[in-house]
């Protein structure tokens, strides 16, 4: 290896993730004793891969320049739909099926209100979050009671093959997917332009509304897939799955290599930004850190995400020569 | 981001009345009617007063909001920092017993800071003023669950709550503060040099910043301004109902925006009144407390509102494009 593929290593985006994770992992192996056992490393694939699952879809969305704050609440809605369907006494795949085509529609409700009507991105999905969890409530009430879901639901969150649960195997699918779909494909290139430089978009002939509503409605489903796979995980519907979901998935996204000003990131940077945060919550329940002190944290780590973006946006343009 | 831009000012900066943003008066008119109409508990001098003082609280919240949306920012963070203020009354008057105003004036102090930081780094950075505040937001919010959680079960001593429901002219000292603080700013915003900035910098940042005007400085202020004037309105809240409580303030922001955007402000910048958002405040919390008698659940509610929220989202872009 020489000095300039070296040279090209350190400008790849993910590269920050990947040292990130490395250094969580080191520390974490240091301090000895739970990390590496096989509970840990369970629960670990277990919050790694629906949230990467999701993250997909937010950086797809990142890297044509917007976000979805309301995939939590799909989340969430998901899971409990899942939950009302079993209740009903449905058939697994046919649960599976109008939950995954549930939050297709909400998907689709945000790429409407986003591209179509193009309300501002941040309003929008605010406003389906809270809607989305006002729903998944309304429903919460009717299944109260609910106990566990039958074994053969639970096998879809729980099932391995060689090791390793399906839900890792769907993620590890997808990234294959996604990592193909955005470096060779002419729609995945789209996104970029897409995000890089609307207006020019445009005047190529790109159509840049239904690029964006079919990018919302794959998030959509991209979070309900996440949704099934973790409650059959978890086992049981909960209100509380999915909650701040969306933070994470947009820290994972821009440590991963993404950027809010849109153009950038990719689906390996999305896996490991996910893995970044996941082994930051690994380490703090370790140390076992308050739940509300590890929501501070949180905050401030998306702030400081914010801010450096923005820096390097700002450091862009003026060497541009734009401002 | 400098959502303001291009846009041009009124033509010759001649003022026309627009009756079109006064609909949210006629809205209120509307919603008042109907519910006298409906309900027979509605149109009492008791449950009018309950609703407007309710209003009064949260109307603290939305003075800095409607000061930053006319300016093209939005602060989301207003919900949490209301809750913020109750959390750091509670901690003052519990760990350092000290009297209730002091106590106040502390947390909207700790409040204006974070405020500032926030507005700091939203113009320094030039940076979405929406995605920064859901951050503090966050951050907050984690700091009053801790706050709170520390302080379950403890009612605030009688001097630190009996102050809010003291009567003049039979009515709330707050609901009157409400009003007189929504008629100053009102008059302020149309006639003093000050406060007008507020509107050049929402119409055109660059133009504005052209003529002289330090809209920086003017937006970090407000930002400050915002934060503050929350906590105040959490603070009373939170002595109102006796104890910190992590309910205070939850989800305010949404209510708060669909106020401020049914009310006819902008999210574009350069519109928006003080008077208006208060009546958008009273026509939110009539609408909830109207749909809480005919029995719909919160839940339900939620949903009614985002629909609201993204209407008026929608109808705003649709006359700024007509304007444009």
């Amino acid at each position: 290896m020489n000095l300039e593929s070296l040279r090209r290593l350190g400008k790849k985006n993910e590269l920050i993730a990947v040292v990130l994770c490395l250094a969580l992992v080191i520390l974490l192996t240091l301090r000895g004793g739970v990390f590496w056992t096989g509970g840990n490393l369970n629960s670990l694939q277990a919050s790694i891969a629906p949230t990467a699952i999701m993250a997909f879809g937010m950086m797809l969305l990142l890297i044509c320049g917007y976000f979805d704050l309301s995939i939590g609440s799909i989340m969430l809605l998901s899971g409990i739909l899942c939950g009302k369907f079993a209740m009903m006494g449905l058939p697994i795949p046919l649960i599976v099926l109008l939950v995954l085509l549930a939050g297709l529609a909400a998907g689709c409700i945000n790429g409407f209100l986003v591209s179509v009507l193009k309300i501002n991105a941040l309003i929008a999905t605010i406003g389906t979050q809270y809607m989305g969890y006002g729903l998944a409530m309304t429903i919460w009430d009717q299944i109260r009671g609910f106990g566990k879901f039958s074994d053969s639901f639970i096998a879809i969150g729980e099932g391995r093959f060689l090791g390793l649960y399906y839900m890792t195997w769907i993620a590890l699918i997808l990234l294959a997917v996604f990592s193909y779909f955005l470096k060779y494909t002419s729609a995945g290139r789209r996104l970029y332009f897409v995000g890089g430089n609307r207006e020019a978009s445009k005047l190529i002939g790109f159509n840049d509304t239904r690029i964006l509503f079919m990018t919302y409605a794959l998030t959509g489903l991209l979070a309900s897939l996440a949704g099934i796979l973790a409650v059959a995980r978890i086992q049981s519907p909960s209100q509380y799955m999915g909650d701040g979901i969306h933070m994470t998935c947009m820290i994972a996204c821009v440590v991963g290599g993404g950027s809010f000003a849109g153009g950038k990131g990719s689906a390996a940077g999305a896996v490991f930004g996910v893995a970044f945060m996941s082994l930051l919550t690994n380490m703090f329940n370790l140390l076992e850190m308050k739940a509300q002190l590890q929501n501070v944290i949180v905050g401030l780590v998306l702030v400081a995400v914010i801010v450096m973006d923005g820096y390097l946006n700002l450091k862009k343009m003026r060497e541009m020569g734009k401002i | 981001m400098a959502e303001g831009t291009g846009r041009r000012l009124e033509e010759n900066g001649k003022k026309k009345i627009d009756p079109g943003s006064w609909i949210i008066l006629l809205l209120v008119v509307i919603l008042f009617v109907f519910l006298s109409a409906t309900r027979s508990n509605f149109f009492t001098f008791n449950n009018i007063h309950s609703i407007i003082y309710g209003v009064s609280f949260n109307f603290f919240a939305a003075i800095g909001f409607t000061l930053l949306i006319i300016m093209g920012e939005l602060d989301l963070s207003v919900g949490s920092l209301f809750g913020f203020g109750g959390a750091m009354m509670g901690l003052f008057v519990f760990s350092y017993k000290l009297p209730a105003g002091v106590a106040i004036a502390l947390a909207m102090l700790v409040a204006a800071l974070i405020g500032l930081s926030a507005g700091f780094l939203v113009v320094r950075f030039r940076l979405n003023s929406m995605m920064v505040t859901i951050g503090v937001m966050m951050t907050v919010k984690g700091i009053n669950w801790m706050l709170v959680n520390k302080f379950s079960g403890r009612q605030l001593p009688v001097n630190a709550r009996s102050f809010v429901s003291v009567d003049v002219f039979g009515i709330k000292w707050i609901i009157l503060v409400m009003v007189i603080i929504a008629v100053v700013l009102e008059v302020l915003l149309a006639r003093s040099r000050h406060l007008k900035q507020l509107y050049y910098i929402g119409h055109n940042v660059d133009t504005s910043i052209l003529y002289g005007l330090n809209a920086n400085q003017v937006k970090c202020i407000c930002f400050a301004v915002s934060a503050a004037l929350s906590a105040f309105g959490g603070a009373l809240m939170t002595a109102r109902i006796n104890h910190p409580d992590v309910t205070v303030g939850s989800n305010l922001e949404i209510s708060i925006i669909t106020a401020a955007v049914v009310s006819g402000a902008s999210i574009f910048g350069g519109r928006g009144s003080i008077v208006r958002t208060m009546l958008g405040v009273l026509f939110i919390f009539t609408l909830q407390n109207g749909m809480t008698s005919y029995g719909i659940n919160t839940y339900v509610q939620q949903i009614i509102l985002g629909i609201i929220l993204i209407l008026a989202i929608y109808l705003d872009i649709r006359v700024n494009a007509k304007k444009a």
